[in-house]
């Protein structure tokens, strides 16, 4: 059986690997976005 | 219980804005041939793309069965799906980086399997390919029912009806391109619900509170959801469960037409590259093991569990967001998570559909003289015409479990792989072995469903004798057959449209 130090941990770092996956995505696409808006 | 008219109004709000936005970007990108419909012009950025694909990937039951395997197997719930799903994507991701390679104005799967297999085969693989689109938008429809049905007491039949037209009429407007963008919007509706939620669910609950809860479903025998495997990350229950998720996965990923318009239609190979390991491995993967862990985990943490306090598992993630959020934000931010879930879904299968038979179909069956505005016509007839059958169907579905369906579909489904994958890497594999690989694998995978009474076995042996036996056979026949193909004929194919293929390749 895991500690609850490593539940901890194991939550919060998901957490953290799906915050870097969307800021990944988000930032880059919310550019595209605006370059799309922008050119016409 | 929330309003329903508040449910008629997501709706019609989401119907304006996606059908709008399709509007706006058939406008502003006017389709000029085959290629901007159904590949987007082989133009669209990296970023783009990964929001399409992770969005894609995520199924109602990415959040609501990812939650379930948390609430059976405790922590290792989630993982165990997350794994599963995640590694048809990586046969996927080299096998389309291949592709571009080897067959530069290839659009479709089919196109591939009838150069490399033959017309016979490649008609076996179009029906699979429709085959998949009509299952799994089916389920996305099914699934969305549902919750407007339990969350508004929207009519079952408006609530699957009306998401799956909505998802047509903007697939059939702009093609990929509308589909893509729209998944854009999705992605970040879905993302920042989840950025929001998870550590909500975890400071109010308390990360010290989930273990003790955990640590008393697997040692307290009367505990209703008691499993002494719950804090154990080597579960080997649900590394059995994982392993039938990516046999199940296989042939979701590798017979979806949609994933292959997209690859196709990114700028690049290095693009395609980044946009499908950070749409999947980066952004997707988390998802279901944060809904196992903060939607399965806390819940059985609570003593909650089938009976005892919900009726029936599928309600665990909605009841932690209502236990958050309160009941009428936290429902409408459910339904949110599963609309759009299902919408990106379906839109990725329809939109994939569309490609098949408007590149595959029309010119080659029904009309042989075709100009591209009628191949374009007949993609958009077919689209509306799937998307009726799919929303007959998932009406029809009303309280049919899906769960049979989706066993067959995995038994179905993994059958064909090895006969593909075979064909993009190996000149000895003959077009005979690739079909009798197929048969056998789906003979066996459905008899061994069939003849072995033990419930909890039958379909874990039924999806390994699908996926595995085809290997077997086309290995053994590849190895014993004089049959040699040669790939630099698909460096040579011309489509029967015109394409603008990328240049790096």
């Amino acid at each position: 059986m895991v500690s609850e130090a490593f539940v901890g941990t194991y939550f919060w770092g998901v957490y953290v690997w799906f915050v870097v996956g969307a800021l990944l995505i988000g930032i880059p696409a919310i550019a595209e976005i605006i370059k799309v808006i922008g050119n016409k | 219980m929330v309003s329903g008219g508040l449910g008629y109004l997501i709706l019609i709000g989401f119907a304006v804005l996606f059908i709008g936005l399709s509007v706006i970007v058939s406008k502003r990108f006017p389709m000029e041939g085959v290629d901007d419909f159904v590949a987007a012009g082989r133009n669209i950025p990296y970023a783009l793309i990964a929001a399409s694909v992770m969005v894609s990937w995520v199924w109602t039951t990415t959040i609501m069965g990812a939650a379930e395997a948390g609430t059976w197997y405790g922590i290792s719930g989630g993982i165990n799906y997350s794994f599963g799903a995640c590694i048809p994507f990586f046969i996927f991701i080299p096998l389309v980086v291949q592709l571009r390679r080897k067959m530069p104005k290839c659009t479709t799967f089919t196109e591939f399997v009838q150069e490399r297999y033959g017309k016979k085969v490649s008609a076996i693989f179009f029906a699979f390919g429709v085959g998949i689109v009509l299952y799994v938008f089916t389920e996305q429809g099914v699934g969305i029912g549902i919750a407007f049905n339990t969350i508004f007491e929207i009519p079952y039949q408006v609530g699957a009806f009306i998401p799956v037209a909505i998802v047509t009429a903007y697939i059939a407007k702009a093609g990929l391109r509308g589909s893509i963008f729209n998944d854009v919007i999705q992605f970040f509706i879905i993302a920042i619900i989840f950025l929001v939620t998870v550590p909500l669910v975890i400071k109010t609950l308390g990360i010290g509170n989930i273990y003790d809860g955990l640590m008393d479903v697997a040692t307290n025998p009367d505990n209703v959801n008691y499993n002494p495997q719950a804090l154990n990350m080597g579960s080997t229950v649900a590394l059995r469960y994982g392993m039938v998720a990516a046999v199940v996965a296989m042939g979701q990923v590798l017979f979806d037409q949609g994933y292959y318009s997209k690859a196709i239609a990114t700028i690049s190979t290095k693009s395609l590259l980044r946009a499908y390991l950070i749409g999947t491995l980066l952004a997707w993967a988390p998802v279901p093991i944060l809904s196992g862990n903060v939607f399965g985990c806390s819940l059985i943490s609570l003593g909650i569990g089938e009976g005892a306090g919900i009726e029936s598992l599928s309600q665990t993630a909605p009841y932690i967001m209502s236990l958050v959020y309160g009941t009428g934000i936290g429902s409408i931010f459910f339904v949110l998570m599963v609309f759009m879930a299902g919408m990106t879904t379906g839109g990725n299968c329809l939109a994939g559909a569309q490609a098949l038979f408007t590149v595959d179909f029309y010119k080659k069956v029904v009309n042989k003289n075709a100009t591209e505005k009628q191949q374009m016509a007949f993609g958009r007839k077919v689209t509306v015409a799937l998307g009726l059958i799919v929303g007959v169907a998932a009406i029809l579905l009303e309280g049919v479990s899906l769960l049979k369906l989706d066993i067959f579909s995995g038994i179905l489904f993994a059958a064909p792989t090895s006969a593909f994958l075979a064909g993009m890497i190996w000149k000895r594999t003959p077009p005979s072995v690739a079909v009798a690989s197929i048969f056998i694998g789906l003979g066996a995978g459905i008899a061994a469903w069939l003849i072995i009474s033990d419930p909890d076995l039958n379909w874990f042996v039924g999806n390994m004798l699908a996926l595995f036996l085809p290997a077997v056979v086309v290995i053994l026949g590849s190895i014993f057959s004089k049959y040699e193909f040669d790939f630099k004929k698909l460096l040579e194919y011309e489509p029967s449209h015109a394409v603008k293929a990328s240049k790096e390749v």
